[in-house]
């Protein structure tokens, strides 16, 4: 196999081992693993990291954690916040808009507040409440450019970077380490 | 009484959510005896450290109560339950990034490069080819891959592998859309399949 179709099918082998591929996707793997021991091997190797992972043992929380949670919420006499304007808003675009319409609600809703409110007051809302609808659209973006998935992620190396830059500095698993004290 | 027990017992999310939105602390309880072993598994190995995932794990319901008018019907609660934890998991890390410069040296698993001194000893003493692993010292191993991924790889390989949620659940966990999802896990995976090459064959 050349390196080019390897460079190809790569980002398609973690969804494939995790049978997140489509029909098409997997028989084009499939395809281009019985011609290709590197990505063969990739494959196992996938399949060998999520089986290591998944048999790590399920830690067990201490006897007197729900007491201790309740006792909390009564005392501090803690409540549900109000639903916000803007939450009332979403929900009656989402109870009222037709199927087809509601894919946007934030924006159409946000429309609205526009004509309401005005630009400066949108701004501040829209900032803090656009992750969900956000969701909503791309949960369905189409990936058909899976070759360029890996490659050109530039999020990704700078997951990698600010991560090796702080690293040393958040001792994961160093059970000297809690948050009580920064509290 | 025995009517109301059972009752609760098939009680669906949603309706728990209705309660608890009128401080239901019922229909909380519930809820927190539904999630709170996912949660704490999940922080737990986002964290690496018990008292931690504990002390987390409160905090993620102690939100869900206050925010549950913020949740949203068209998610379900537990994918909300593992974003509100993995936010808090986030924070954490900030807050000890900033208030710890000096703890790498008393953790030293925690390397820039995963091939540090310490790193080195220990991969040196388990590689040897005709040891056998216990369960345990295979388990510490795997952590200690897990810990060297970015935050966010972890949260997604972890996400998929310990708590089963498929692609598009967790990229609506992390509010990202399904490609960066499937990069994620492919850069996780290719990290682990490095740090754990000695034990995949196994
Ligand atoms: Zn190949």
């Amino acid at each position: 196999m050349n390196e080019q179709s390897c460079q190809k099918i790569q980002p398609l082998l973690a969804p494939f081992v995790d049978s997140e591929t489509s029909p098409q996707e997997r028989e084009q793997v499939e395809r281009h693993l019985q011609g290709c021991a590197v990505c063969q091997s990739i494959v196992d190797d996938f399949a060998a990291t999520a089986r290591l992972v998944s048999t790590l043992p399920t830690p067990t929380l201490s006897a007197g954690f729900e007491a201790a949670l309740a006792r909390r919420i009564a005392d501090s006499s803690l409540a549900p916040k109000p639903v916000s304007l803007w939450n009332k808003l979403l929900a009656w675009w989402e109870d009222t808009a037709p199927n087809g319409v509601r894919v946007a609600p934030t924006f159409a809703v946000a429309a609205v507040m526009l004509l309401l409110i005005g630009l400066p007051t949108t701004w501040l809302l829209t900032g803090r409440n656009v992750p969900l609808g956000i969701t909503k659209q791309v949960v369905a973006t189409p990936t058909t450019d899976a070759a360029s998935l890996v490659a050109s992620d530039p999020a990704i190396a700078e997951l990698w970077d600010e991560h090796r830059s702080f690293a040393a500095a958040q001792p994961l698993g160093d059970p000297a380490q809690s948050l009580g004290e920064e509290n | 009484m025995l009517a109301t027990w059972s009752f609760a017992v098939t009680t669906t999310d949603a309706s728990l959510v209705s309660r608890c939105q009128n401080a239901d602390l019922t229909a909380f309880n519930t809820l927190v005896s539904r999630y709170k072993d996912k949660i704490y598994r999940y922080v737990y190995r986002m964290t690496g450290s018990a008292d931690d995932a504990e002390d987390l794990t409160q905090e993620v319901f102690v939100r869900m109560y206050t925010s549950i008018n913020g949740f949203r019907r068209d998610a379900s609660i537990s994918t909300w339950l593992y974003r509100i934890a993995g936010n808090l998991c986030t924070d954490s890390f900030r807050k000890n990034k900033n208030a710890r410069f000096d703890t790498s040296l008393d953790a030293p698993l925690e390397s820039a490069d995963g091939d540090n001194a310490a790193g080195r000893e220990i991969a040196d003493e388990s590689n040897a080819p005709d040891t056998l692993f216990g369960r345990k010292e295979l388990s510490e191993q795997i952590e200690t891959a897990l810990a060297k991924l970015p935050p966010k790889l972890r949260s997604a390989v972890i996400l998929h592998d310990v708590e089963g949620l498929a692609y598009d659940e967790i990229a609506q966990t992390e509010g990202v859309p399904l490609g960066t999802i499937k990069s994620r896990i492919f850069n996780a995976r290719a990290a682990l399949r490095e740090s754990l090459k000695n034990y995949l064959s196994a």
